[in-house]
């Protein structure tokens, strides 16, 4: 049956190109560990989660316009979280102290456990906390922040100096989060009292990642994607069609700072422990880093941002007390000159774009987001193949 | 980027136990300090940002290229304090120029992009300026002419007094705002510098160089930011990092003073460097950063314009 | 006849300038009204201040009834009323289809957003509205790349798809030849069998083909209104236009 506009009513689209596309990478990562030493398996964990973190930025900023530098707070503030309760549960034998309070508390006087930290030594509570105190933080700055009038670049201030607030603010109650060290020292991971091996850590991460991504796909395609795509490009004249701007930017937010969240909590049992470095402002930077160098508005751009710039870093070590510097020329130049990012980059072929929604055919892949044409580089070999094989007929 | 060195800035002291009068009289004139470097360091953004409408996040560190500029010629050439002054505005506002000539102008009219480039450029620059200064704090000596306190009370429970460097900072950036204010309302060029932020379009009409007075009005805004690096210079040591801190303030002061106005600056300052001094004094430096933001987030929902902006006809 | 709108002692004021002064307005159900005046006499404002849009310093709209002064944009939207805007107002980056979509009349809240289907209903909605406005044939195109006549055109169907019980134009025909406004004119005809309509003009051979009232705003102020004859031949109104040919002389 078909529509005034002759074509077919209801198409069941299944984007057969991302399913195969995405699904060749999801084998890809899973069979990374069997080949990959240990260390690169821990790497490549801490960078999915990082690629998490951007895509978590990606709805608000690639899709909603709302660029932020605090994400990096919100995934902190899950990893204390997790942090608190790893800690908490340190078996008496290994802890130094050999008591119920954590050593950086008992350095700085502290007599018993603060009660808004005791309850993290519960697991169900402290991953409830890895959720709903990023969350709920976010909910509140952005009930004050996008009710208000102001412009999208006093609210990028904004979260600049909450980042910078809450590092001085978490290294200065040193009794309380372990100062500029941290928490250090933390437990392994268990489930049901044995302990959960890298590997295990690495293949939940993996899972984890996955659900967000499709999670995400599946958002942006809908209506609501829609819609946040016409706030990106003017919320004014949304709202005169009766869409309340601001509940929409406090929903994506708020969504994106528990996903980022619970990233930060996976990201201690890698990483062994957690501090207000990921609180700076530095931090926060290299997530924006990965959202304009992957591609703003494309989900997978920021995950192959946080790989690929995880891995550079990686094998540049030596360099690394230069590495801010090659960041900031990265952020330069992909400003001035690459605004689509390394998606911008990928063939058409890949179907990573994202296509029609809502059963909408497109005619091309405008859409807002990854706005110029994608190299086509299939075609491109394809027609100089067949050029080739003309001119040699002659 | 190394928050350490700001550890030291703002290192918790024990919060106070008892209101004493003279204690408390002594952080305000303390505020009025802050207020004064607030405005020094806010007075370039009022340029680049409130005339010119760019968000320039670059802004603190012309401000640590300044201080670095005199810390140079204090090195090499001995030159007292005051006299490196002119020098840091002429350093910092050649390479504003250069900086707009090539990247800013890309950007017009594009705040996002422009706020990420010139991020990507503070980065940049504190990136250079460590390779070639390392890391390591450098301190630079005050001016010979200005020493010492100026007692205003003193009895046996205590005194209230404020260096007289502090005052010198508040009569620079005083000076400063009048010099900037008769620049823009009362000379040839402030007036072609209104009309092509206001009307870029007639302006050109009517013939002026819009080009040049784009980088000459960005080049002022970097230089003044430069002089106040200078000037601030040897209150803590110079850093590739130290601009960080101001510049956070620096736009704080602009959030809530509103930009249209000039005067608007001067609130600004005025607000957030009294209210951060009084709640340091009472409880300490971080957590008095922490209500000062909270409380500059709460403003904007009710009062979004700042205190001094113009309702435009939208 | 009901009244849906009743505009009482409107005043707006921008730091200092008077926009408007003090205006009253009344739309009935199902009524044409046509806002008339020289650039800067405040009709623009006028719109503006009824869907929220810029602050009343004094005076009150009325909606139905009911008070909706300073109320927020969105809300006085979902009781309502839909704005087309002087320059048109759509989105360059979705196609055709997407903005009239964005408009449908429907829940705008945000979890019902995410459960929404594009149901068959939905999808009839869409298709008649391009119809009647005549976009059929570009629904999949990007708005960007359509002429500033169909971009208006858009605009006009986002708003009947909005399917308010008050529509304001905003100079619907602005940059159009004659025959897209003359064909402008019929779409607000039909518009105007179920909905109340406030048009603001220039062109007086469009106002003549829609016109039932009239009403003249000059420098903040209502001069007169009334039907094109009565105002045509009012004096005050051709002192304000002395010397335009737009309003012809009753000759």
């Amino acid at each position: 049956m078909e529509d005034a506009l002759g074509r077919a009513r209801v198409q069941t689209v299944i984007p057969m190109k991302l399913l195969i596309t995405s699904g060749a990478i999801f084998l890809i990562l899973a069979i990374f560990p069997l080949v990959a030493g240990p260390f690169q398996t821990n790497l490549m964990a801490k960078l999915l989660l990082f690629g998490v973190l951007g895509i978590s930025l990606d709805l608000v900023w690639g899709f909603t316009g709302i660029l932020s530098f605090a994400h990096g707070v919100f995934f902190t503030l899950g990893g204390y979280a997790m942090a608190y309760y790893l800690k908490l549960n340190l078996s008496a034998a290994a802890n130094t102290y050999g008591v119920a309070l954590p050593d950086f508390m008992v350095w700085n006087g502290l007599k018993e456990l603060p009660w808004f930290i005791a309850p993290l030594k519960f697991f169900p509570l402290a991953a409830l906390a890895m959720v709903l105190v990023p969350a709920g933080f976010a909910y509140i700055i952005g009930w004050f922040i996008f009710r208000s009038k102001v412009s999208g670049v006093y609210i990028t201030i904004i979260t600049l100096a909450i980042s910078s607030a809450l590092t001085t603010f978490f290294i200065s109650q040193q009794a309380y989060t372990g100062g500029t060290n941290g928490i250090t020292d933390v437990a392994k991971l268990q489930l049901f009292g044995t302990v959960i091996p890298p590997l295990g850590i690495y293949y939940i991460i993996l899972m984890f990642a996955t659900f967000v991504m499709a999670m995400g796909w599946w958002l942006t395609q809908s209506n609501f994607g829609l819609i946040l795509r016409s706030i990106k490009e003017n919320e004014k004249r949304i709202s005169f069609l009766g869409y309340d701007v601001a509940s929409f930017k406090i929903f994506v937010w708020t969504l994106s700072a528990g996903i980022a969240g619970i990233a930060g909590g996976l990201f201690v049992p890698l990483n062994k422990f957690i501090s207000p470095v990921y609180l700076a402002v530095a931090f926060g930077t290299q997530v924006v880093i990965w959202v304009a160098v992957g591609g703003r508005g494309t989900l997978f751009g920021p995950v192959l941002a946080a790989i690929l710039l995880g891995q550079v870093q990686n094998s540049v070590d030596r360099i690394t007390q230069d590495w801010q510097l090659i960041v900031g020329v990265i952020l330069l130049i992909v400003v001035l000159f690459f605004p689509n990012g390394l998606m911008g980059l990928v063939p058409k072929q890949f179907g990573l774009t994202n296509t029609s929604s809502l059963f909408i055919p497109r005619s091309t892949s405008s859409a807002g987001y990854v706005r110029t044409e994608m190299l086509d580089w299939v075609g491109f070999i394809r027609r100089s193949l067949s050029k080739l094989s003309r001119n040699r007929r002659r | 980027m190394d928050f350490f060195s700001s550890l030291m800035y703002l290192a918790a002291e024990p919060p106070a136990k008892t209101i004493d009068p003279i204690a408390m009289t002594s952080q305000m004139l303390n505020g009025i300090g802050i207020v004064g470097i607030l405005l020094l360091t806010g007075l370039g953004l009022a340029i680049t940002f409130g005339v010119m409408r760019i968000i320039n996040l670059a802004h603190g560190e012309f401000i640590m290229l300044g201080a670095y500029t005199t810390f140079l010629l204090q090195k090499h050439m001995k030159l007292d304090l005051l006299l490196t002054i002119p020098f840091a505005f002429i350093a910092t506002a050649i390479i504003g120029a250069i900086l707009e000539l090539t990247i800013i102008r890309r950007l017009y009219g594009r705040p996002l992009e422009t706020l990420l480039a010139t991020w990507g450029l503070s980065i940049v620059i504190q990136g250079v300026v460590k390779l070639i200064f390392t890391a390591q704090l450098k301190y630079v000596k005050a001016p010979a002419l200005i020493k010492g306190n100026w007692t205003l009370f003193e009895n046996s429970s205590g005194t209230i007094q404020i260096s007289f460097y502090r005052l010198f900072i508040i009569g620079v950036a005083l000076a400063l705002l009048g010099l900037t204010g008769y620049l823009l309302y009362m000379t040839p060029l402030g007036r072609q510098i209104r009309a092509v932020t206001q009307n870029r379009d007639m302006a050109k009409c009517l013939g002026v160089n819009t080009s040049l007075v784009d980088m000459f009005t960005f080049a002022y805004g970097c230089g003044l930011a430069g002089v106040a690096g200078a000037v601030i210079s040897p209150l803590k040591s110079v850093a590739p990092p130290m601009g960080q801190d101001y510049l956070v303030d620096a736009w704080m002061t602009v959030v809530t003073g509103g930009v249209d106005k000039l005067i608007g600056v001067l609130a600004g300052s005025f607000i957030i460097g009294q209210s951060s001094a009084v709640l340091a004094y009472l409880l300490n430096d971080p957590t008095a950063r922490v209500i000062v933001l909270a409380a500059v987030i709460i403003l904007i929902r009710y009062r979004p314009e700042g205190l001094f902006t113009v309702q435009k006809r939208g | 006849m009901d009244t849906v709108l009743s505009v009482k002692g409107l005043k707006v004021v921008f730091s200092g300038f008077q926009a408007l002064k003090g205006v009253d307005l009344e739309v009935g159900d199902r009524e044409i009204v046509t806002i008339i005046g020289p650039n800067g006499a405040g009709k623009s404002t006028l719109l503006d201040a009824i869907v929220g849009k810029s602050s009343v310093s004094s005076g009150h709209v009325y909606f139905h009834g009911k008070d909706i002064t300073n109320h927020a944009p969105h809300e006085i939207a979902r009781m309502g009323i839909g704005r087309k805007f002087q320059n048109p107002n759509v989105y360059n980056d979705l196609t055709v289809y997407e903005n009239i979509l964005l408009a449908l009349k429907g829940s705008h809240g945000v979890l019902a957003s995410i459960r929404a289907k594009l149901t068959h209903a939905k999808r009839d909605k869409i298709e008649s509205v391009l119809d009647r406005v005549a976009l059929l044939e570009k629904a999949y195109t990007p708005v960007g790349s359509l002429s500033h006549g169909q971009k208006q055109w858009v605009e006009i169907g986002m708003v009947i798809a909005q399917d308010p019980s008050l529509v304001l134009l905003d100079e619907p025909t602005a940059g159009m030849t004659p025959d897209e406004t003359f064909a402008t004119g019929d779409i607000i005809k039909t518009i105007s069998q179920d909905h109340s309509v406030v048009v603001i003009e220039h062109d007086m051979d469009f106002v003549k083909q829609i016109a039932e009232r009239i009403v003249v705003l000059h420098q903040g102020e209502k001069l007169t209104e009334g039907t094109v004859q009565e105002v045509q031949t009012n004096s005050k109104v051709i002192e304000v236009y002395l010397g335009r040919e737009r309003i012809d002389a009753a000759a």
